[in-house]
């Protein structure tokens, strides 16, 4: 083919394609093809022999053996998603209550901001481990005392492993804050000074404007930090699920087959859990001017003026032609 | 990119009115600090307090014991230690190195350039971030079985390259980049790979500097190749050997040197993100934005 003949867009896209294709062939290779071998073996028993691998179909086995044989892991299952429902709301009000401190002119600004991202840095599998085995993940001075043993027994026995495992990682949902924190900063920074002003003139508190200014403009940035911190609690080494889905793996009585069938439970479950947050706390049409009903009459007639404004020049225009 | 200094963030005059914000913020800075810290005293403490019931936060007595000891049993190992130490240089370096360049011309692609599948490609990506990683363990054997990596140095390097988090991060920060720019560079003759050497990436350099503290961070602590890939010890990593120390030999001694490992494992990952720090900020700041 001659190479004058090809569109400017046939061009452009020959290029993306081989600006990209290093990198596709390498996540094709590395990522999705281990990620979809896993789907055809959560349908086998497959087991690791010294002449590799024996696969064997045994259809939805895997699956049923999690949900109807296997109590531990139903109970996990029930527990992950109690601790993401309980620690994604205080992640995400902590992230907006620092990144609104920081938004104020304080001084050591700078310094604070590397404090609050430096955890981002560290949280790496095996230094959280260390520390989660030191018991430092808890709030200090609470691990022994016994009025919180003795609320926890009197609770029943869901509610209570759910308050004990939040005590004791509450040090680490704050680490895995730092990203969310400078999202929202961010967005605020870039927030309307002026809106908060007219607020404050209209004799709003700081409070009014915050639940009626802040909390809608922030809106689509809350969304986007509500999935960050739902996926990156899933997804990290520590978690339950997932240290019960590699036992699993290199066990002789299930294997993996059924770790594979687990893993696919956990990912479809973790999809749930963020259309469920996304049901409470979706992305609606983002309003720049927040969504209060008196904010939208006013913004409409503001429109309506503009409106009339724009046919009042276009008018003239055409009479200044007209004339010409 | 201007400095922190520079865009007059701090304001330069402490006022009273800012007390209520400091009284939310150090408690909270306090709180997530204290495990840093307390990596650094740990390493410190001679055995006896590491056993302390109920444990002291800071070393009584600190003392360099655990480093000497650990110094000691680096000395008596089979493979000399700097042999570790270079091949976890070596592997973490290229991999730094191929990452930046792989990450930025997807990017670039993605971001900048018309072709079918190109949204698609975005949005497996992202799914494929919330995976779990420790399911694909086996297939991803097989996989590095096939292509005959096994037992080959680069298996320290080629498996990671292609890094969804990188590509999610550059990607959304090069969307920034005004098109007018590239049209502009193009009008003046430039080729392709010129727009994307002086424009493109001097442009995301910020975003490429997270990208090079997250590829160092699971670089510099990966143990998965020395431990599933690789059976000759003079190939494995640093890392590696970190681990070894702590997971085999005498459990009660090995407690101080894990303590002292962990510092020494920590202080790369935290001196390469006081480097890159101004950057980073920067990146993630706009990685969300549209």
């Amino acid at each position: 083919m001659d190479k004058k003949k090809l569109t400017k867009s046939a061009r452009d896209s020959i290029r993306g394609w081989m600006f990209v294709s290093v990198w596709v062939i390498g996540f094709l290779i590395f990522t999705i093809y281990p990620i979809f071998r896993t789907i055809k073996m959560s349908f086998d028993s497959v087991i690791i022999s010294a002449n590799g691998l024996i696969t064997e179909f045994v259809g939805f086995l895997n699956y049923q053996n999690a949900f109807l044989s296997d109590v531990t892991f139903t109970k996990a299952l029930i527990q992950y998603i109690g601790q993401i429902v309980l620690e994604v709301p205080i992640a995400v009000v902590f992230s907006l209550l620092i990144a609104m401190v920081l938004s104020k002119d304080i001084k050591g600004k700078g310094l604070m901001r590397t404090v609050f991202f430096l955890p981002v840095i560290i949280i790496s599998g095996p230094v959280m481990e260390k520390f989660t085995d030191m018991g430092l993940m808890a709030i200090q001075g609470t691990q022994d005392s016994s009025l919180i043993d003795s609320i926890i027994m009197m609770l029943p026995e869901t509610l209570g492993t759910l308050l004990s495992t939040l005590i004791d990682s509450f040090v680490m949902i704050l680490w895995f804050c730092g990203v969310q924190i400078l999202l929202l900063l961010s967005a605020l920074q870039k927030m309307d000074k002026p809106m908060y002003e007219a607020a404050h003139i209209d004799g709003a508190s700081a409070w009014e404007s915050f639940w009626l200014i802040t909390l809608p403009n922030l809106r689509t940035m809350i969304v986007i930090c509500i999935v960050y911190t739902i996926v990156t609690i899933s997804t990290f080494d520590t978690n339950p699920v997932i240290s019960m889905i590699q036992e699993n793996m290199f066990s002789i009585t299930s294997g993996m087959g059924y770790a594979s069938a687990q893993a696919w439970v956990y990912f479809f479950t973790l999809l749930l859990v963020i259309g469920f947050f996304m049901l409470i706390y979706g992305p609606k049409k983002a309003n720049l001017y927040g969504n209060s009903k008196a904010v939208k009459q006013q913004m409409k007639e503001y429109e309506k003026v503009i409106r009339d404004q724009k046919r009042e020049q276009r008018k003239l225009k055409r009479t200044a032609g007209k004339e010409e | 990119m201007a400095s922190i200094q520079g865009k007059k963030m701090n304001p330069t005059r402490f006022h009273k009115s800012q007390l209520k914000f400091y009284a939310i913020l150090i408690p909270m800075a306090v709180v997530m600090g204290l495990p840093i810290i307390y990596i650094f005293s740990q390493a410190l403490k001679p055995l006896d307090e590491l056993f302390i019931y109920p444990p002291k936060f800071f070393a009584q007595k600190p003392s360099l014991d655990n480093f000497k000891k650990l110094i000691e049993s680096m000395l008596g190992s089979e493979v000399p230690i700097y042999r570790y130490f270079f091949n976890s240089i070596l592997s973490t370096l290229l991999t730094v190195i191929c990452t930046i360049f792989i990450t930025a011309f997807a990017g670039y692609a993605l971001s900048k350039k018309d072709f079918k599948a190109k949204g698609l490609i975005f949005e497996i990506n992202t799914a494929a971030l919330m995976f779990v990683g420790a399911a694909v363990k086996i297939p991803k054997y097989l996989v590095i079985y096939y292509s005959g990596l096994i037992d080959n140095f680069w298996v320290h390097i080629i498996p990671g390259l292609a890094m969804p988090v990188g590509l999610f991060l550059v990607k959304q920060f090069m969307d920034q980049i005004p098109d007018a720019l590239i049209e502009a560079a193009r009008i003046d003759g430039a080729k392709d790979f010129q727009i994307f050497m002086k424009v493109i990436m001097p442009l995301s350099k910020s975003s490429l500097a997270t990208v090079v503290i997250l590829t160092f961070q699971a670089a510099w602590n990966a143990i998965e190749a020395s431990e599933l890939y690789l059976n000759a010890d003079n190939m494995k990593t640093f890392a590696y050997y970190m681990t070894t120390l702590t997971t085999t030999g005498n459990d009660v001694v090995g407690i101080g040197q894990a303590a002292a490992a962990t510092l020494i494992m920590f202080i790369p990952n935290l001196v390469i993100f006081i480097f890159m720090q101004k950057n980073v900020m920067s990146t993630m700041a706009h990685s969300g934005i549209k």
